[in-house]
């Protein structure tokens, strides 16, 4: 068991610190330009030390932990080590050891020790690679899920899968708006059968969760095996998948992947106004028209509408409640809205051309009919302007067609004012070219001609849709593999459709696409910067990376500081960084543990809504979206990741809001447990806020019938300072007893426990891991303050923190962990590069780490400059150095 | 033992052996006087309480032990074995030895690639040897029945190709079910095309990319050399009565019933010879409904608990659930009539736990039951005591020896235990 071990930095004394932080990067910048500060010899400076204070336990016969230190007699002998230098600079720096009750060297011998130590372990790797290369793995079900759910662009989820706890109702998650709405409407995944009305492929199974690792995440590497048993669901995937009956539909890049370019799916083809406006990613939009109408229905016809979720935008004619008009569409500020004025649709109808024009200049749309103003409604906010969506023109897929004729479809980058429109109703075809980022006519969007025979369209399609499968482009052996196999099926079939499926399956049974990979290809000037479009993918979406990364992958550009920095800004605004929510928090937290926590349904029968203990109706339900709506918010408001821990906000729902106040509202068994409110609420009470004092995680470190003091503290030192406790020695006695049988012994847990932490071989591991779990005893068993126990005696919550600070009760321990924030800083980052790297971590990373979060600190520790700096670090990107990256940029 | 390397386990099982087609090579060992020796290893999680369990005084006839008891029925084809025992590391967690390293027992004074010292394990050696017999190499199922999944894959598996490379175990009946008996069209032109690829990509992989890419080329490859077998295997055989299992819920000791009825019939249609059973994952501090039990409670608490007698009260009813559900099992293969004897004594069916006392998470005097005589070979029906810590490893290489490996070692192995010879 390698527990993920943490070096904490302590840098509190300014002198040290600057020296042991530029020791520090002396590490990764070249060897030889590195003076090594002057340091005492082994022999007088640090043999004494060791001899007095840790000889008498780890330098004897039979030495405790096995660790013998009289076998070093020098530093290279030391240096051979680092794991155990690590081990020993974390013992002094949390004041573990020596032990209490043995002598304790001074503070001055002590930071001396620590600033030895610490020199020692930067030689000891100052030769070892900096980046550990990254290893082979398959996906996990959540990101192979993901994946092909956006290679195929899929408008359904693929499978229904327990791993996205929250589910969102009002689409409250817009990573792009930098901000939490006040409520958000949410349900948690366990509840009812939610599962099975989720939009999704008919037919197509799972294969089954992948187990986190230990103290870590369900895509480690090393426990991503592919099997035979695994294999057979991944071929069983690869044909289900686009066989699935509701696939075509469901699919969005349909038309570019399986139509058949002789015989387009009927009826005419929805041609796409040839739209840079995704890129150029402008202010305002307007969209304009000349429209000729044959029949003037109630249900709208499409003019022009970019299909899109609430990012779609649109001008059509229609009747929408008691108005018949023209109407636009657009999403502002992360919602849908929607806008019509009414006209008169006689004089639409009348077969004469009219000009029609929408427009939206960040504060207001306005709708014009042949020039003249029709309709205005004010709204000011952002226009969402990422989408790659097509502009389809006259129906979009099969929907809302347009009856008659269209042409000098326009579309601007910007809302254009009422003297442009007329001029444009008059005829005038040069307004506002700059701002012209799209266009279609009749004659251009015929129908295309076939100039290029099937075979040329299939193996180019063939070869793009590699590209996003593969991640990088084939070479053209591989290419050819896909593309003679397409031949053949088209020779036997004569189906393009079925014959680019079969294409489809193969690519998805092919290990580059299963398997997250590191090719290493001669042939591919830039595979490095497609690698590491593939990580950052995978860390921040878990799923493969869209076209725009492949593209600045293709032009190396991706590797530039500003670019990647840039990339990285946007990916973590748009949508599926929901993904990264959705997989490492929950995770992080270990929040799945509280799905089987049950407090004891006798006694404790408020936890339950109904009438017996079923998984679905506790109040566990709710507590669960609490903390990880927590995270959300740090993550899409860009906090401080301080606020983790200890936050002036949280989010409630009605039902939580009462229970932390005592009060158990009861709820009949079939209350709607699916679209649940929860509302900000501010917090003036530092017993509440973060995560840590939360219910949900003080029910799942609790049994069925009392807290759980030594959990409680394990679950701190793992999720909060990622240093989980070693196992227990094989033979623990256990306390069997909830707050009665102690009452009858009259007793408090926290004396019990005493007992047998005067043991010894018990106190080195319990001296650390009990005060962050007595500090949370005023919290019940269901999450809910007490003063004193049941019993009537008084909660003693008191402790100090790293064998130093000093705390009275929950909120001083609060302020201790902010006064060790950097140790929790380093913590975090530990956490999301083991999470973003998919491994345990090595001791460079774990020394990577500290440099991540040293870099994080300025600005306290903010979320996305957090994992900005994890991307933009060596370790991330896999260069060799620091300093050789940035020449290789240079 | 440790240098069977996963190379040697591809040739024996897609290429080589095919030389001799596999259904004469059957037939041939059917015309023998011996059946072919069927292997099933159950695994049942955190021990047994023990004074329910080991009779005190040695001679004490094992079946009036409550929790020995269900086995009366077939009591004179069982033995109890006592004074197994295997090392334990130190220093990482028991539970997760317990079962991953249970039926591979490696010496931890060796080299450990893992955290905890796994290796291939028995069911695999054996089937590398066996598995030409029949269209399915192995079976591996569990009736894990948790949906939080909040466990370590240690945990919830004893079936290892190699450390850290899990033989993933099936929990879905109904996928056990089209795993012996569906035929399928050969999906060849896809595997071909993806083993092509593949062996292009491998090219220009590093040595560690490489060796972890044979677990690609393994699966598929097995995965088609399986279609191929048992498309040709029902080209003979009719196809077992059994229905598909529905979707509707299942009770506990449902659940564990049908994927043993599978098993069954999978063992008596020699459509396999080796499969692991895991009747509950080890540790899993999840509370687990017991239906026949009229009860919910933690497997895990339960036994932390056992030294208050209210609570001991519904973990030995948890133990004798356990073992009623690998009786039940055990009759069934006894019902198979093979030529003199029945498909029970044809076989090798253990039953045993990883810790000898779930309370104290103590590795000796493992539980261990083992059932048939593989072939007329073991001495049945008592108690067969080894010397106290005598290691498991000696009781794995007896089976390995006896299901044909000719390994000579196996582990920490000090020889085979050959007191259960008759």
């Amino acid at each position: 068991m390698i527990a993920m071990r943490q070096i904490l930095w302590r840098l509190t004394i300014t002198g040290l610190s600057v020296l042991a932080s530029s020791l520090f990067l002396a590490g990764w910048t070249s060897a030889q330009e590195t003076h090594p500060p002057k340091r005492g010899a082994f022999a007088t400076h640090l043999q004494p030390l060791l001899k007095s204070y840790c000889y008498g336990c780890h330098g004897q016969e039979n030495p405790e932990g096995e660790i013998d230190l009289r076998q070093f007699a020098s530093w290279t002998d030391l240096e051979s080590d680092p794991h155990l230098i690590e081990k020993m600079i974390e013992a002094l720096v949390k004041n573990e050891m020596p032990p209490a009750g043995e002598q304790q060297p001074s503070d001055d011998q002590r930071k001396l020790l620590v600033l030895q130590l610490k020199q020692a372990l930067q030689n000891s790797v100052s030769d070892r690679a900096v980046a550990t290369p990254f290893r082979l793995r398959r996906m996990n079900r959540f990101e192979y899920g993901n994946a092909v759910r956006d290679l195929f662009d899929l408008e359904s989820w693929v499978y229904s899968i327990n791993d996205r706890i929250i589910r969102d109702h009002n689409h409250y998650f817009r990573p792009e708006s930098g901000k939490m709405p006040e409520v958000v409407v949410v349900g948690n995944r366990i509840m009812g059968l939610q599962q099975l009305l989720e939009n999704r492929l008919l037919g197509v199974m799972a294969f089954p969760k992948d187990a986190p690792a230990e103290n870590g995440y369900n895509n480690r590497g090393d426990h991503l095996s592919l099997t035979p048993v695994l294999m057979q669901s991944f071929m069983e995937l690869s044909r289900s998948v686009v066989n699935a009956e509701n696939f075509d539909k469901n699919c969005r890049n349909w038309q570019e992947l399986f139509e058949d370019p002789a015989n387009p799916r009927a009826p005419a083809p929805i041609v796409a106004v040839s739209d840079e406006s995704a890129m150029t990613g402008g202010s305002g939009v307007t969209i304009s028209a000349w429209i000729r109408p044959s029949r003037t229905t109630d249900p709208w016809q499409t003019i022009v509408r970019r299909e899109d979720s609430w990012r779609r935008q649109l001008l059509a004619i229609g009747k929408t409640g008691d108005t018949w008009g023209l109407w636009m569409g657009a999403g502002i500020d992360g919602q849908y809205v929607e806008f019509g004025a009414a006209v008169d649709r006689k004089r639409l109808g009348d077969g004469k051309w009219h000009h029609v024009a929408g427009t939206y200049d960040g504060s207001q749309i306005d709708l014009y009919l042949d020039g003249q103003p029709i309709g205005r409604q004010t709204i000011t906010g952002e226009l969402y302007t990422q989408s790659k969506r097509p502009m389809q023109v006259g129906s979009y897929g099969d929907r809302e067609p347009f009856h008659g004729d269209l042409k000098e479809i326009r579309l601007y980058s910007s809302g254009l004012n009422a003297v442009q429109i007329e001029r444009m109703a008059g005829g005038d075809r040069t307004i506002a070219e700059p701002q012209r980022v799209g266009s279609w006519d009749p004659a251009n969007g015929a129908k295309p001609k076939l100039d290029q025979t099937i075979t040329t369209i299939a193996h180019q399609r063939i070869r793009e849709f590699l590209l996003r499968a593969f991640r990088a482009p084939a070479d053209p052996q591989t290419a050819k593999l896909y593309t003679d196999y397409f031949d053949k099926r088209y020779r036997e079939s004569s189906d393009f459709t079925q014959s680019m499926k079969e294409v489809a399956t193969a690519a998805l049974a092919s290990p580059r696409f299963i398997l997250v990979h590191n090719e290493t290809r001669n042939d591919l000037p830039n595979q490095a910067a497609y690698q590491l479009a593939t990580r950052l993918s995978f860390f921040l979406w878990s799923s493969i990376p869209d076209q725009a990364l492949l593209e600045l992958a293709g032009s190396g550009k991706l590797q530039e500081d500003e670019v990647l920095e840039s990339e990285v800004d946007r990916m973590l605004n748009d949508r599926r960084v929901k993904n990264f929510c959705d997989s490492f928090a929950p995770q992080w937290l270990k929040i799945n543990n509280l799905v089987s926590a049950s407090p004891d349904f006798q006694q404790h029968r408020e936890y339950y809504f109904g009438g017996d203990d079923k998984i679905s109706y506790k109040r566990g339900m709710h507590m669960m979206l609490e903390p990880l709506l927590n995270f959300e918010t740090v993550f899409v408001e860009n906090r401080p990741i301080m606020e983790l821990v200890d936050a002036d906000f949280t989010y409630r729902s009605h039902l939580l809001s009462e229970w932390y106040q005592g009060r158990a509202a009861t709820y009949p068994i079939n209350v709607n447990l699916r679209h649940i409110e929860f509302t900000r609420t501010p917090l003036d009470d530092r017993r509440y806020g973060g995560v840590i004092t939360t219910a949900a995680v003080m029910v799942m470190t609790s049994n069925p019938l009392r807290s759980l003091p030594i959990t409680r503290g394990s679950w701190v030192s793992s999720v909060i300072f990622n240093d989980p406790p070693e196992p227990p020695p094989d033979n623990v006695p256990d306390l069997q007893a909830d707050d009665k049988t102690l009452e009858t012994e009259g007793a408090t847990i926290r004396e019990k426990l005493k007992i047998h932490r005067n043991n010894p071989q018990c106190a080195s591991c319990h001296q650390k891991i009990d005060p962050l779990g007595f500090v949370l005893e005023n919290y019940d068993l269901m999450g809910r303050w007490r003063d004193n126990y049941r019993t009537g005696l008084k909660v003693d919550a008191s402790g100090k923190l790293f064998g130093q600070h000093t705390f009275r009760d929950v909120v001083e321990f609060k302020d201790a962990v902010r006064a060790e924030q950097d140790a929790f800083a380093t913590a975090f980052v530990e956490h999301l590069l083991s999470y973003g790297l998919g491994r345990e971590l090595t001791l460079a990373d774990r020394m990577a780490a500290i440099e991540i979060a040293k870099a994080s600190e300025q600005d306290d520790y903010r979320m996305r400059d957090v994992i900005k700096n994890i991307v933009l670090h060596p370790v991330f990107r896999q260069s060799a150095t620091l300093s050789q990256g940035k020449q290789a940029d240079e | 033992m440790k240098s069977f390397g996963r190379r040697e386990f591809l040739l024996g099982a897609s290429g080589s052996m095919m030389a001799l087609p596999w259904l004469e090579l059957n037939a041939a060992t059917n015309k023998q006087a011996a059946h072919p020796l069927r292997f099933a290893s159950f695994y049942s999680p955190m021990g047994f309480v023990r004074d329910h369990f080991f009779p005190k005084q040695g001679n004490q006839d094992f079946l009036s032990m409550p929790t020995l008891s269900p086995l009366r029925t077939v009591g004179d084809k069982v033995n109890l074995i006592t004074g197994l025992y295997r090392v334990n590391v130190r220093g990482t967690d028991v539970h997760n030895q317990a079962s991953s390293c249970y039926l591979s027992s490696q010496d931890p004074q060796g080299q450990l690639k893992s955290p905890y010292p796994m290796d291939r394990t028995l069911d695999h050696l054996i089937a590398d040897q066996v598995s030409h017999r029949t269209p399915i190499r192995s079976l591996e199922l569990n009736c894990n029945s948790f949906k939080d999944l909040k466990e370590s894959i240690y945990l919830d598996n004893i079936s290892w190709y190699a450390p850290e490379h899990v033989a993933t175990s099936m929990k879905d009946p109904r996928q056990v079910y089209r795993r012996l008996f569906k035929t399928r069209a050969s999906d060849k032109d896809i595997t071909d095309l993806a083993l092509a690829d593949a062996n292009h990509f491998k090219r220009n992989l590093n040595p560690q990319d490489k060796h972890k890419l044979d677990e690609y080329f393994e699966s598929v490859r097995e995965i088609e050399r399986q279609i191929e077998r048992l498309n040709q295997y029902y080209r003979s055989h009719e196809k077992s009565e059994m229905q598909e299992p529905g979707e509707g819920p299942m009770t506990r000791g449902e659940y564990i019933r049908l994927m043993g009825k599978l098993l069954v019939v999978a063992l008596q249609s020699n459509l396999t010879h080796v499969a692991t059973f895991m009747l509950a994952p080890e540790r899993w501090g999840s509370p687990q409904q017991y239906h026949e039990l009229k009860f919910t409670k933690s497997h895990h608490g339960l036994t932390h608990g056992q030294s208050n007698e209210d609570v001991k009260k519904f973990l030995v009813q948890v133990d004798h659930f356990y073992v009623s559900l690998f009786a039940e099992f055990l009759e069934q293969l006894d019902a198979v009539q093979e030529g003199e004897g029945t498909l029970l004594d044809h076989s090798i069916v253990t039953l045993g736990s990883g810790l000898g006392d779930g309370e104290h998470h103590t590795m000796n005097e493992l539980p261990i039951v083992m059932a048939g005589s593989a072939n007329g070979r073991l001495k049945t029906g008592g108690m067969v005591h080894c010397p106290e810590e005598t290691p498991l490893a000696n009781l794995w290489l007896l089976q390995a020896q006896l299901m044909g490996t000719g390994l000579k070692r196996f582990a920490d192995s000090t020889g085979p235990l050959d007191r259960l010879l008759i």
